[in-house]
């Protein structure tokens, strides 16, 4: 297993969990976009076997309150703690589902509760800090998706 | 008197959705975040029916299942979690959970796994 089997995997179960929680397609997938700029929010999804990272799922504030308002079924104006839950569990269904494929595939992983981290940053990663990153077009927004990993 | 579903997610998000789901069927809801609160809110109120998600902080899905099952053998507890891994949703049955959810939950196999064990 490498990075790249763990990012595939997670696209596909985007692809799927995303319009499945929000009723909006994924319209458009790219992959080997290089790094997004710093963002406000990220989900971040912990994971280890032969494997060990973390799955970031980053957005800005606006797409983060569309995506949580299309949830929610309501107009959201604030990252608060209901909206916060709605990507911390969007993350965690993406990855959840990326298992399954994996485990399909005959690999193992093991998951993290995931984490929400709200306001510009950037994220270091372990390691050598390699990342395979992908850009989905959702609504008219972005959602960029990255998987830092390293060999256990 | 009301029969009471035991709602246990860290997702804030998530037990409001099945809470909406629950109290359509008029079923009472009770709520707990984690797995350690599963439990003792199981001892203090014995609920008919427990929905409990795996990756939890604190103590997860599968070790509530198993304290739950010590307290209660005949306890019924569906396991509803993101984690589809054929591996987790054996590990849970195994263990004596009576049925297992993948998330996102569809509301009509959350309403068919309630209507089955109530």
């Amino acid at each position: 297993m490498d990075r790249r089997a763990v990012l595939d995997s997670v696209v596909q179960a985007a692809q799927e969990i995303i319009p499945a929680l929000t009723s909006e397609p994924v319209d458009g997938v790219d992959v080997d976009q290089g790094e997004p700029e710093s963002l406000d929010v990220s989900v971040v999804v912990g994971f280890a076997a032969s494997l060990r990272g973390f799955l970031v799922v980053q957005m800005s504030e606006k797409t983060a309150l569309a995506v949580a308002g299309r949830m929610l079924g309501q107009d959201c104006r604030e990252l608060g703690s209901m909206e916060q839950s709605c990507l911390s569990e969007l993350g965690n269904m993406v990855m959840g589902t990326a298992t399954g494929i994996l485990e399909s595939d005959g690999y193992h992983l093991k998951v993290a509760v995931p984490a929400v981290v709200v306001g510009r940053h950037r994220l270091s990663a372990p390691g050598d800090g390699k990342s395979e990153v992908a850009r989905l077009a959702w609504g008219g927004e972005e959602i960029w998706l990255k998987v830092v990993a390293e060999e256990a | 008197m009301v029969a009471t579903v035991l709602v246990t997610d860290d997702a804030k998000f998530m037990r409001m959705r099945l809470r909406k789901i629950i109290e359509g069927l008029g079923l009472d809801v009770l709520e707990a975040g984690d797995g350690e609160e599963a439990v003792r809110m199981y001892k203090e109120h014995r609920p008919s029916l427990v929905l409990l998600d795996i990756t939890m902080p604190t103590k997860d899905g599968l070790q509530a299942l198993k304290e739950i099952l010590a307290e209660d053998p005949n306890a019924k507890v569906v396991m509803c979690s993101a984690l589809a891994q054929q591996t987790a949703v054996v590990a849970a049955l195994k263990l004596g959970a009576r049925d297992f959810i993948v998330k996102p939950p569809d509301p009509g196999r959350v309403v068919q796994a309630i209507k089955r064990l109530m």
